[in-house]
């Protein structure tokens, strides 16, 4: 099942100017478990839909009370240097939609 | 202990403004303080970097009149944090002649107490030498000529030098770069309040209604009201047609920061790994658990600074022929290399005295590198060529010559012979000035939390 069906919020953001935060966010607990028990997002899938490096993703947690899964990466270029594309890093989420969920 | 409340009227203030009617209702409430952050680094380097505002002055001063009027009849204390968005010297000169031109058609006059949290560059050099300053985030250590560099540098600040302005007594604090907690924290910590406590309630309120959900019919933005008991705190939305759940605070808790348990502060860590969070009424989360860590190693404040890097040109352009789409990669590695071999011969390097930027809207110019779909499906292509050169001139005159690149370059299937691209302005190429890069973001080892000078000044005079 794709991602998209079982989350409510799927999001990006900066969080500081040299790091950008995803947030998949889910209001059924049965969903949000289904997902963590899944074990589906780790680094090396996150790291293989951006087309990064393993190293750029810095950090994957999972928040139980918030039924949320954070994914850290590290930005190509600090937020509003020559080349970025998205100074807030707000439609940074598109790779997250390619998640299927078995 | 008596319970105390804080309102925070809006997100940022002079961003989306303050819904009056709401902001009335919450301050019939009778609140201990009201507080307000106008800062973030989110807009990009470009505001600490040049000193402007990252917000319409028109709603800025819709915003210092909602607060300043509803001062007026009562004294509670009010914390404006992070003035003018950056909270650097020009940022705080320009939220004061707004707030002096609201006291003025007020016919009042309010005592301001401004915290400077603009530092010294030859005191930050010394520091450098002395090993005081460290990378946050940042993959390079901080250097005397990178000081030199950074148009101005802020230091980020927590409760305590808030805490010596209120003690002043001032109708307002405006402080230069802070925490946003910090503002909501600093008047009941300094009354006795948990600090852990206080900072916490800071985090989730200091938003608004961000950490609320709207109901049907309900106003864009609404303030929040935190309200700090012995062991826990309250939160809860200013107008009935919002509501606080667990849902909506932790999901605000999660937003923008990479850590929701753990948060580095000035001086400490507000550690939040044991927070607890209940539905206490209706409307209202209580929140509990939430513990300040002092670091014992030090006093650690953030740094930020912002170096100019050139000047920016960009050219605007739509591509609607199938065949410039089927060769677009062709035609922008022609068009760049045309610039680079032209101002090659004038002794300009393509990434050490300009830099040539394309964004092509419609492959990858929301994503660039990391756009996962390499394959284009759209009927139209949206091009801008970017050039920062070290001179405004230097930039205008390249991005010109490398826009004929694109409109008259021979790729194959070429049948528009009149001109490749369709622009939308005239001037074709605009100028956008300075452009800044973020590169001081690091931690300075400091002495004394309330190094930062405070002076009393008065609006409305």
């Amino acid at each position: 099942m794709n991602i998209r069906e079982l989350a409510s919020v799927i999001r990006t953001k900066n969080a500081g100017p040299f790091i950008m935060t995803a947030d998949i966010i889910f209001d059924d607990p049965q969903k949000y478990e289904r997902v963590k028990q899944s074990g589906i997002v780790t680094k090396e899938q996150i790291a293989r839909l951006y087309r990064v490096p393993l190293d750029d993703i810095l950090s994957i947690h999972h928040f139980d009370e918030g039924r949320c899964i954070k994914i850290n990466i590290r930005r190509p270029v600090s937020s509003g240097d020559i080349g970025d594309t998205d100074v807030m890093a707000m439609q940074q989420h598109a790779p997250l939609l390619l998640i299927e969920i078995p | 202990m008596k319970d105390y409340k804080v309102i925070s009227p809006t997100s940022c203030m002079g961003l989306v403004g303050i819904n009056e009617d709401a902001y009335k209702e919450a301050l019939a409430g009778n609140p201990d303080s009201v507080s307000s952050d106008a800062g973030s680094l989110d807009p990009g380097p470009h505001y600490l970097g040049a000193g402007l505002p990252h917000v319409p002055r028109f709603q800025m001063k819709h915003d210092c009149r909602v607060m300043m009027e509803g001062l007026q009849h009562r004294k509670t204390p009010m914390v404006m944090g992070s003035a003018g968005g950056s909270g650097g010297r020009p940022h705080i000169a320009w939220q004061l002649e707004i707030m002096d031109e609201v006291a003025r058609a007020m016919k009042r006059t309010f005592k301001v107490a401004v915290i400077d949290t603009t530092l010294d560059k030859a005191d930050l050099k010394k520091k450098v030498q002395k090993g005081k300053i460290t990378p946050l985030q940042h993959d390079k250590p901080l250097t005397e000529e990178g000081i030199d560099r950074a148009t101005e540098i802020v230091a980020q600040i927590g409760v305590e030098p808030i805490i010596q302005a209120l003690n002043m007594n001032p109708d307002i604090v405006l402080a230069g770069r802070a925490c946003d907690n910090a503002c909501f924290a600093a008047d009941p910590v300094r009354k006795g309040y948990d600090k852990g406590l206080a900072l916490h309630l800071g985090k989730i309120v200091e938003c608004a209604s961000a950490g609320a959900i709207p109901l049907k019919g309900a106003q864009l933005r609404v303030p929040m009201i935190g309200t700090l008991l012995e062991d826990s705190f309250l939160v809860e939305p200013a107008s009935p047609n919002w509501i606080c759940t667990i849902r909506s605070v932790v999901g605000h808790e999660v937003y923008e920061r990479t850590d929701p348990t753990m948060q580095l502060e000035p001086g400490g860590l507000l550690d939040m790994r044991d927070s607890k969070f209940e539905q206490f009424s209706e409307r209202t989360v209580k929140v509990s658990g939430s513990k300040w860590v002092k670091d014992e190693t030090g006093y650690k404040v953030k740094l930020e600074g912002a170096e100019k890097v050139g000047y920016r040109s960009i050219f605007i352009a739509g591509a609607r022929d199938p065949a410039y789409l089927r060769n677009i990669d062709w035609i922008l590695d022609f068009a760049k290399q045309r610039i680079i071999d032209e101002f090659d011969k004038k002794g300009l390097k393509s990434g050490i005295n300009y830099h040539i930027v394309y964004h092509v809207y419609g492959r990858n110019g929301v994503m660039g590198p990391l756009e996962p779909q390499r394959e284009i499906t759209s009927n139209e292509l949206g091009i801008i060529l970017e050039i920062v050169a070290e001179t405004q001139e230097l930039a205008q005159e390249i991005c010109y010559f490398g826009k004929y690149g694109l409109v008259w370059c021979n790729f194959e299937g070429r049948v528009t012979t009149a001109g490749n691209l369709a622009y939308p302005y005239s001037p074709s190429i605009l100028d956008t000035g300075p452009v800044y890069r973020l590169s001081v973001h690091h931690l300075l080892d400091i002495e004394d939390p309330c190094m930062f000078p405070i002076k009393m000044v008065e609006v409305g005079k």
